[in-house]
């Protein structure tokens, strides 16, 4: 396959692919949202349609699952997540095919990430930015996906990072729908797990320590096959990171597992929390030699990918006593 | 490394670019293949989407048709699939080898397909997995040889096995070819060629390989037989007996290859002490060559290039058992070291070893199905470790968790195949898609729930296009008692009616799913 040009007039911030891997969107700095669906003869990304969905650089969006219909949610600097409906009678490639459903307008900065819960979560949307507040919402009636309503919002930062300092938030939904209701957010050089206790409410269940610089990607693997989740982070600090957690009934003394008091959440102390969390960094790798940009697990969360500022995309596998090898490095340079 | 096939990413120096703040990214598609790079930074170079060439087999017709058919010969061994040794309830002597014969079939069945595979790539023009499927073949060649033919106790099977033999050792460097012997015999042409060292060890390296029509015509060819009968009745008649005994190599019987060689023993020593009319050089090729058939070591290493030509070279000749294997294997590998070039020699020596366990690396970096199966077919035959062998393992610290798909604890087979199930599910292919989900169910692990859970968690991805495909799932999640996964089909599948204005359908699929 050639490489395909997107038509963006600015920066490419974020692309993400639908649940079957047939449609691709971007977003750019340019304040557009390009759509591309996969022609089947010929295998080539043809664009569906561009359309202006911001007043600000757009830097993150995802699919919402196919359960509920084709959707995009998109999130901005402009402090917006819009939520976007593909309207299948409108033509392709005329500005009018995806409608706008609905804006959550609650964030207090720039916002950085946002995705879409697992299907089997209901149709829920998390999204943060700088003012270091998750939120999360949730439609009221999933086959109506015009009424949403913020059904959680977590102070992740005590206080939102100085304008004027680089800054980086992104967030993961736990995929597997054998776990209970599980998000893992990063706020500047942290990592924290919540969970949904029975009263509903969200808690950190624990963190994922070590990082020594700000964590530009996050990617919760699907856990198929396993007891155990696997989350890979890429830092600042130049190293791709593995941590597993498992989920047991007792209490231990795991360093990097923590049970705190909810915070923001809930006075109730005799509320019933889901399990807990046991975290171990199964590995950590400095390969890239310096930026680790983005991390993403593939559809089975066997191979990881990871792409740094040595140039290289570099392809992560268990081996079968379960220790993480590089399997392949993409060059993207010309030197090579 | 894999390459971007037409253009990279990044024009520029690494250094400039990362003094420009720009970033490269990477997203892993659902189809592994359409995944993209691209570089967050300003400029036309950078409103692109790069996929880089991740593997030119994903999409090849030719590997989906090799894949399934493996499957399938998985599938049709049935219980064989286990290794197991009745001692209890209906016990028959006969069963073992039975067993041994089923796996056997499959193994040669395995190699069929490969084979075919090949065949069909280089006649495509695929050439660049040909070299890889080549490596793979020449290891499971030695395999079946080794391991895979003389344990099912049938009447041919030693014949088989000196078969399997000689197709491993000349498949693997496919020497001598054409060229090679055209060479030989036309080498110099103010020198009879049956003067040369060159034409006897040619002539010792066929024989040792296991090609004996071909050494009978090139012992013809050179016109040695006409140069002797005039003047050496001695030589000529020792060399007319030495293509009539390799005529009738016993094949079948260890007690004819006793009298055969006892023949050969004397015809040898008979020549030894008789007086001849030819050159002292010419009588010394011909006592090598006498003395190599009757199992010389000293000569069958001396006439061998290769250690694996020395091997078979001394399996043929010496005593044919594998019994001595390992022996025969040292005396050939202290005379000619192994060429760390060939990805394939290491791996044949540890078959040869019976280390099999240290050949699935290999093979999975070769070719991952073809990897996936032999794991299954040698833990099938007692040659790697199953999962109830494991189970012995379960108080150490390494096992000290619960099962998965990939504990270790599940046997390197179980591991292999599932590993490739998960693969073949990045396909975006149907078809693969199906085999994923065999594979997964049909994993020598005994783990009925860490199976269920997988394939819930997979069934909702499978990229569906016709009814039958849907029909397919739902007989899938009924099998594995799954209703809350085909209410997320019913939900899906009756967004996907809607958007096509098929409301009827739609309706009745959102019904199904519980969701009116």
């Amino acid at each position: 396959m050639r490489p395909f040009i997107t038509g963006h007039e600015d920066l490419i911030h974020d692309v993400a692919y639908d649940f079957y891997g047939r449609h691709v969107s971007t977003c750019s700095s340019d304040q557009h949202i390009k759509v591309f669906k996969l022609d089947k003869e010929t295998n080539e990304w043809q664009l569906s349609d561009s359309w202006k969905a911001h007043d600000s650089s757009v830097v993150s969006l995802d699919w919402a699952s196919p359960e509920y219909g084709r959707m995009i949610a998109s999130a901005s600097y402009d402090k917006m997540v819009n939520l976007w409906e593909e309207e299948p009678d409108a033509p392709e490639c005329s500005g009018k095919r995806w409608t706008k459903l609905c804006t959550l307008n609650d964030a207090t900065g720039p916002l950085f990430s946002v995705k879409f819960a697992p299907g089997h979560l209901g149709l829920r949307v998390g999204a943060i930015g700088n003012d270091g507040i998750l939120r999360l919402y949730e439609a009221l009636e999933p086959s109506d996906p015009r009424s949403w309503i913020l059904s959680t919002e977590v102070k992740v930062l005590p206080n939102p990072p100085a304008s004027h300092l680089q800054s980086d938030f992104c967030l993961t939904w736990c995929p597997s729908r054998f776990s209970t209701e599980k998000i893992a957010v990063c706020a500047l050089d942290q990592v924290l797990i919540y969970q949904r206790d029975q009263a509903g409410k969200m808690y950190v269940a624990a963190k994922l320590e070590g990082h020594e610089g700000l964590i530009r990607s996050i990617s919760w693997a699907p856990s198929i096959g396993r007891w155990y989740q696997l989350i890979a982070t890429g830092c600042k600090d130049g190293k791709v990171r593995i941590f597993k957690l498992s989920e047991t009934l007792q209490q231990d003394s795991d360093e990097m597992s923590v049970d705190e008091a909810p915070r923001e959440t809930t006075d109730d102390s005799n509320v019933t929390k889901g399990p807990k969390l046991k975290v171990e960094l199964l590995s950590e790798n400095a390969d890239h030699g310096g930026e680790v940009w983005s991390v993403c697990w593939n559809l089975t969360g066997t191979i990881l990918s990871s792409a740094g500022d040595d140039g290289n995309v570099r392809l992560w596998k268990a081996s079968y006593m379960n220790d993480f090898k590089c399997m392949s490095v993409i060059s993207a340079t010309g030197n090579n | 490394d894999n390459v971007f096939l037409y253009e990279v990413p990044i024009k520029e120096s690494l250094e400039k670019f990362k003094e420009a703040g720009k970033a490269l990214k990477f997203k892993v598609c659902p189809i592994f293949p359409l995944s993209v790079a691209f570089v967050t930074g300003k400029g036309n170079d950078y409103n692109k989407l790069h996929t880089p060439a991740l593997s030119s087999l994903d999409h090849s017709k030719i590997y989906k048709i090799y894949v399934n058919k493996l499957f399938q010969i998985y599938q049709d061994l049935g219980d064989d699939r286990y290794f197991s040794i009745p001692t209890i309830g209906l016990v028959s002597s006969k069963s073992r080898r039975q067993h041994f014969e089923t796996v056997n079939l499959a193994v040669d069945a395995l190699i069929d397909e490969l084979e075919l595979c090949i065949q069909q790539m280089a006649e495509n023009g695929d050439f660049e997995p040909v070299a890889d499927f080549e490596d793979c073949a020449t290891i499971i060649n030695c395999l079946r040889a080794v391991h895979c033919t003389l344990d099912s106790g049938e009447e041919d099977s030693r014949a088989a096995f000196f078969a399997n033999l000689e197709h491993w050792v000349n498949r693997a460097d496919g020497e001598p070819d054409e060229t090679t012997i055209n060479q030989v015999l036309l080498g110099n042409v103010n020198m009879p060629v049956y003067n040369s060292y060159s034409f006897w060890s040619l002539l010792g390296r066929l024989l040792m390989r296991g090609l004996f029509d071909q050494a009978i015509g090139v012992v013809e060819k050179s016109g040695l037989l006409d140069h002797l009968k005039g003047n050496c009745e001695t030589s000529h008649s020792a060399i007319t007996e030495l293509i009539l005994m390799v005529q009738q190599y016993p094949y079948e019987s260890e007690e004819q290859f006793r009298a055969w060689k006892a023949t050969l023993l004397q015809l040898t020593q008979t020549y030894a002490d008789s007086l001849t009319q030819v050159d002292q050089e010419l009588r010394i090729f011909i006592l090598d060559i006498l003395s190599l058939v009757s199992g010389n070591r000293a000569n069958i290493l001396r006439y061998s290039k290769e250690w694996f030509e020395a091997f078979c070279g001394m399996i043929m000749f010496y005593i044919p058992t594998l019994e001595l294997a390992e022996e025969y294997l040292d005396a050939a590998l202290s005379e000619h070291p192994l060429n760390v070039c060939n990805v394939w020699e290491q791996p044949c020596v540890d078959i040869i070893r019976g280390k099999i366990h240290f050949i699935l690396p290999t093979l999975e970096s070769l070719e991952n199905a073809t990897a996936a199966f032999v794991a299954a077919f040698c833990e099938a035959k007692g040659l790697l470790q199953s999962p109830p062998q494991l189970r012995h393992l379960e108080n150490s610290q390494l096992f000290s968790e619960a099962d998965d798909l990939f504990s270790p604890r599940n046997s390197m087979a179980t591991y292999l195949l599932n590993t490739l199930a998960m693969e073949l599910c990045c396909q975006g292919d149907r078809e693969l898609w199906a085999v994923s989900i065999g594979l997964i169910s049909l994993s020598p692990s005994d783990n009925e729930s860490a199976k269920r859970l997988a394939i819930a968690e997979l069934l909702p991805h499978f990229p569906f296009q016709t009814n039958d495909d849907v029909e397919w799932l739902l007989s899938i999640c009924a099998e594995w008692h799954l209703p809350d996964v085909a209410r997320t089909i019913h939900r899906i599948l009756g967004n996907s009616l809607l958007y096509d204005n098929n409301v009827v359908e739609a309706m009745s699929n959102f019904s199904k799913a519980g969701e009116f």
